[in-house]
């Protein structure tokens, strides 16, 4: 009975948030001490939905963004790491690629700046793509270190004995065993990228409006109804992770 | 030749990034380089030791440790007191719901709820607790970081709830508190020198990790943290954003700090416990 009630408890707190953000994003004119008894309205959902919005524009933006990072992030980390795992010996190698991961992503780009903007990357979607990049690629490389055990180089010597090329070793071998992983590694490095909102703002100097940039815009203007919509939308795809299966959301590199 | 160039890539997407900007931040600090540079000078590290930069630094330890402390206490409170019942499918799967949250959302919904013109303040005056916003004790951008300290707590304890589950099944604690029932010790004995001693030193690593993350946390204190003192990251963003040019060295400095703290943490982490903890 304890258990029961503790678990409907945590429950009730685990979905607060997210009753809040839809309750505001459906509110207007809501004055203190007002409660329940202001406006309703479905205005703030049928502007972002129709198709010119500032908050769609950031939607798409956000999530064609995400998905590069993740893409580029988890190709380059999945062959990265697989060089690193056979040709070098020295753990430092692998330990290097903790730190950017591990510092602060704000202060990681307060430090990065001075180069992108030498590079005229700053306040550019190319500038915030490479500069989540250098966060999410050690992510990948990490991720991937732990599946170039001895049994994938058995593998791989087997197909090359029996006469295959790196190609078919690839094909036939490597990415059957590897593709739950790989699937696993882009959601990730996507919802990392999804999250992000310190490093975007900074080297995006607020011209490159992903959706976290817009949560922090609305409330800043104190407008809480459409920053609630704004944070409505960057849970949903999480959301939808979770749903489908919850290895996405685990950040596997730091599980014990 | 494929491989060298793949090595390159390792070194140009991970180590450069961060090598050559904390080279730059360091020289910056140093005032060697930027704007205001007029040769070697130690004056900006002493600086981050005293006043704004020391208190903020006190300030960001403070919600780092607690917000450690409290996760972990509830966490593992209720791990001992609903284990059984946190393993069933349905239970289980609803601790990933707050990993769903991106940080900056989360500070939203917490000063939504808590601050004076929020959720719990309106219950509160339906209640007839208090007849005015002013009332409502200050739960948000408060001297003691509460809103903070809570949205760390809601973001990561039952992520650490999830670890201490499947370290209690690892470690066989189970197997364990039998043994030590049979030789006679009393279920308080097996729970606070047995079973915690080895979920503390289990999880300890990834303690240390979210302490560093806490300390270098961002939305959450900038949404929902008082104006000052700053914590560390706030505080280093808004002296580079400033229109004062010699808070920039003093600035870097600081971020230089924070770096190598990362740095010291996790290179020491990865010798000590990679092996037995699969960081």
């Amino acid at each position: 009975m304890i258990n029961r009630s503790l678990f409907i408890f945590i429950l009730l707190c685990f979905i607060i948030p997210f009753a809040v953000l839809l309750y505001l994003s459906v509110s207007s004119e809501w004055y203190y001490p007002s409660l329940a008894d202001h406006q309703f309205t479905a205005e703030h959902w049928r502007w972002f939905l129709s198709g010119g919005s500032t908050l769609m524009q950031s939607a798409v933006l956000s999530i064609l963004l995400s998905v590069s990072v993740g893409f580029v992030s988890t190709v380059c980390g999945f062959f990265v790491s697989r060089a690193v795992a056979y040709q070098t010996k020295s753990k430092w190698w692998l330990l290097t690629a903790y730190f950017p991961y591990v510092i602060a992503p704000v202060v990681f780009a307060v430090m990065l700046n001075f180069y992108f903007l030498r590079f005229n990357l700053t306040g550019t979607i190319y500038g915030v793509i490479i500069a989540q990049f250098f966060i999410t690629f050690p992510y990948a490389v990490l991720f991937f270190f732990g599946f170039w055990n001895s049994k994938i180089r058995n593998l791989e010597n087997l197909v090359a004995t029996m006469g295959g090329d790196f190609k078919v070793t690839l094909k036939e071998a490597i990415l059957p065993s590897a593709k739950g992983l790989l699937a696993v590694c882009f959601f990730q490095t996507y919802l990392i990228s999804w999250f992000e909102y310190g490093l975007t703002q900074f080297i995006g100097v607020g011209k490159v409006q992903t959706l976290t940039v817009m949560v922090y815009r609305y409330i800043s203007e104190a407008n809480p109804y459409l920053a609630a919509l704004a944070g409505f939308l960057l849970v949903i795809p999480p959301l939808i992770l979770l749903i489908s299966n919850r290895r996405f959301l685990l950040h596997k590199v730091w599980s014990t | 030749m494929t491989k060298k160039i793949l090595i390159s890539l390792f070194v140009i997407g991970s180590v450069l990034p961060l090598s050559a900007s904390l080279t730059y931040a360091l020289l910056y600090s140093l005032g060697l380089t930027g704007l205001l540079s007029d040769g070697l000078t130690l004056a900006n590290w002493i600086q981050i030791f005293t006043g704004e930069f020391f208190q903020s630094m006190i300030y960001s330890v403070w919600i780092a440790f607690s917000s450690a402390f409290f996760t972990i206490t509830l966490a593992m409170t209720l791990l001992f007191i609903a284990r059984k019942y946190l393993n069933r499918p349905n239970v289980y799967r609803s601790l990933f719901l707050p990993l769903t949250i991106p940080p900056i959302v989360l500070a939203f919904v917490i000063f939504q709820l808590y601050s004076g013109g929020g959720i719990l303040s309106r219950v509160a005056w339906h209640l007839g607790l208090i007849s005015d916003l002013n009332q409502f004790p200050a739960l948000v951008q408060d001297p003691y970081g509460i809103g903070i300290i809570l949205a760390h707590i809601f973001l990561v304890f039952p992520f650490f709830l999830l670890v201490l589950l499947n370290l209690f099944e690892n470690e066989k604690l189970d197997e364990l508190a039998a043994v030590a029932s049979t030789l006679g010790a009393d279920p308080k004995d097996i729970i606070f020198r047995i079973q915690v001693p080895i979920l503390l030193k289990g999880i300890f690593p990834l303690l240390a990790l979210y302490f560093i993350f806490f300390l270098g946390a961002f939305e959450i204190p900038l949404v929902l943290g008082q104006s000052s003192p700053h914590m560390i990251t706030v505080l280093i963003i808004e002296k580079l954003q400033r229109f004062n040019l010699a808070d920039i060295p003093v600035a870097y400095a600081m971020a230089v700090w924070y770096s190598v703290i990362c740095i010291a943490t996790i290179s020491y982490l990865f010798t000590h416990f990679k092996k037995r903890y699969s960081l």
